[in-house]
């Protein structure tokens, strides 16, 4: 039997989002597909364990190693990479990242094309602020409302640039005693 | 040269890459090595192994097809520094044994 079910999960909240897909798993509901917020579940009577993994550069060589080493490969969505792999006695768990640093290294890629976003969308903000008050000398009329949409995005990349800023802030504090 | 602190998972690896291995291989004999303690991840490996590539302690030794399971060797240099981080490994544990050991 196949269920799709519709959910929005913020970039910062890839955490929460691999909980999800694993409460799913365990209820017999492993992720077969990924389309931005469509996720495609099957159901199965075996264990697995879903994790995520946002993609470094040569994605295609990442996704090979991880197949040799048993982890089965759903899909690609927004460069987040989910992979799955089946539960046994022998092989209790699944995990991509084993480290402090990996996690680190994978924050700063999300953070890295998060922060772009979030710098591109303040500059385009200023120019397009400008351009406004020197053509028209002010910001009402609906030429001016076209900053609402534009800030709200700002708002939501800055959050979620935010809170992975935090969450990267955690991982180092974590790493000042142990390696 | 300065000689930093290597992690576990970095010093169990170039100590797996005496012999021609791949990514599979390395993870079972770290796991081995350390009977169990030590787990390496596929993408912590991943990354781990690009980066020794980077710094030419390790390098890659076979690519047969896009399928082909790429296998990896330690080098000259990587044998340096595995030697260098061994006498700093002993010299805590001596320390250690002469403080507070039996």
């Amino acid at each position: 039997m196949t269920k799709v079910v519709n959910k929005v999960f913020l970039m910062s909240d890839y955490d929460k989002e691999e909980q999800w897909l694993n409460e799913m798993a365990d209820k017999g509901f492993v992720l077969t597909k990924v389309i931005y917020t469509k996720y495609y579940f099957e159901e199965t009577k075996r264990r697995y364990k879903v994790r995520l993994s946002y993609m470094p550069k040569k994605y295609k060589a990442f996704i090979s190693f991880l197949e040799e080493s048993g982890a089965h490969y759903i899909g690609r969505t927004n460069n987040w990479g989910y992979f799955s792999k089946e539960i046994t006695q022998e092989n209790p768990t699944f995990e991509i990242y084993s480290d402090n640093q990996s996690k680190l290294n994978q924050i700063n890629r999300v953070l890295k094309v998060m922060g772009g976003f979030t710098v591109a969308c303040s500059l385009f903000i200023i120019a397009v602020t400008l351009y406004f008050l020197i053509t028209y000398h002010s910001l009402a009329g609906k030429w001016g409302l076209s900053l609402i949409p534009l800030a709200i995005v700002w708002i939501l990349y800055s959050i979620i640039t935010v809170i992975l800023i935090y969450k990267r802030q955690h991982l180092i504090k974590e790493r000042e005693i142990f390696e | 040269m300065k000689h930093d602190a290597l992690t576990e998972g970095v010093y169990y690896i170039l100590l797996s890459l005496q012999q021609p291995l791949h990514g599979y291989g390395i993870m079972q004999n770290v796991s081995d090595l350390s009977n169990g303690r030590v787990t390496l991840a596929a993408g912590t490996l991943y990354g781990a192994l690009n980066t020794l590539i980077k710094k030419e302690w390790i390098v890659q030794i076979s690519d047969e097809g896009p399928k082909g399971k790429k296998e990896y060797m330690i080098t000259a240099e990587g044998k340096d520094v595995l030697k260098k981080e061994l006498i700093r490994l002993t010299e805590l544990v001596e320390n250690g044994n002469k403080i507070i050991g039996g």
